[in-house]
């Protein structure tokens, strides 16, 4: 073999490397990409589910109004803020905060239930928000 | 000749890479739209709507949660409609007392697009 086919041949070789390791760098990122979207959604999934099961403790127990021994879930007259304080810790979330206002938070995950509130029973919506 | 093979095989990799994408998953939320069909249910029940199944009132506060929340509500085969759901329906059924039988009904609940 001359000298000049070797030459081809190394720079061939050369080259070739280039792609290879686009290609093992891609299918690396990719990896990270993945794990890390796949970690956010597991851990968005879980506050989510925290805060619809705070929630709904609350509407179904917690700010129930009671009357001989029986509670009328979606039935509030009141929020009472010592319930809140042990549901929320309780409920693993780093903040729960409840409001018949619409909230004006931003970066938090909301969801809100219908209830009938006070002795009128007029529909109105509760608002959770957490963490 | 083995630089033309790389690019080639970047190339197919490049195609199969955007066929899997990794892409964020939506928060599943269907147990918290079950919850909200119940909620409604629940309204209902506590504003005395469903004592004798009185569709004035079934429909005037179907109206109101509609307005407050944006969502369709919709009786099975009873004239207790807000709007017509088409998307994100969730469903819940119930047994009533419609002029002293009971009836099976289902209540869909959903957005209106």
């Amino acid at each position: 073999m001359d000298n000049h086919n070797k030459a081809y041949i190394s720079l061939d070789t050369m080259l070739a490397v280039i792609p290879v390791l686009l290609i093992v760098a891609y299918t690396l990122n990719s990896m990270i990409v993945a794990k890390t979207n796949y970690e956010n959604s597991v851990e968005k999934q879980n506050s989510f589910d925290k805060l619809v099961s705070a929630a709904d403790y609350l509407v179904e127990y917690g700010f129930a109004v009671k009357y001989d021994e029986t509670y009328y879930p979606n039935w509030i007259m009141e929020i009472d803020n010592e319930v809140l304080k042990k549901t929320a810790s309780n409920s693993g979330l780093s903040g729960l905060m409840v409001s018949l206002d619409e909230p004006s938070m931003q970066n938090t995950t909301c969801i809100y239930r219908l209830v009938v509130y006070g002795a009128d029973k007029q529909i109105r919506k509760i608002y959770f928000c957490g963490e | 000749m083995k630089t033309v093979e790389a690019i080639v095989a970047l190339l197919v990799f490049l195609l199969i890479l955007q066929l899997f994408n990794p892409t964020v998953r939506p928060v599943d939320s269907s147990l918290y739209q079950i919850q909200l069909a119940n909620d409604i249910w629940r309204v209902f029940q506590l504003r005395g709507d469903l004592q004798g199944f009185n569709k004035l009132k079934l429909n005037a506060d179907a109206n109101e949660v509609t307005k407050l929340t944006s969502l369709c509500i919709e009786f099975d085969e009873e004239d207790v409609t807000s709007c017509i759901p088409k998307s994100n329906i969730s469903q819940i059924s119930r047994m009533v007392i419609i002029d002293d039988q009971p009836k099976k009904i289902t209540v869909k609940v959903g957005t209106e697009k």
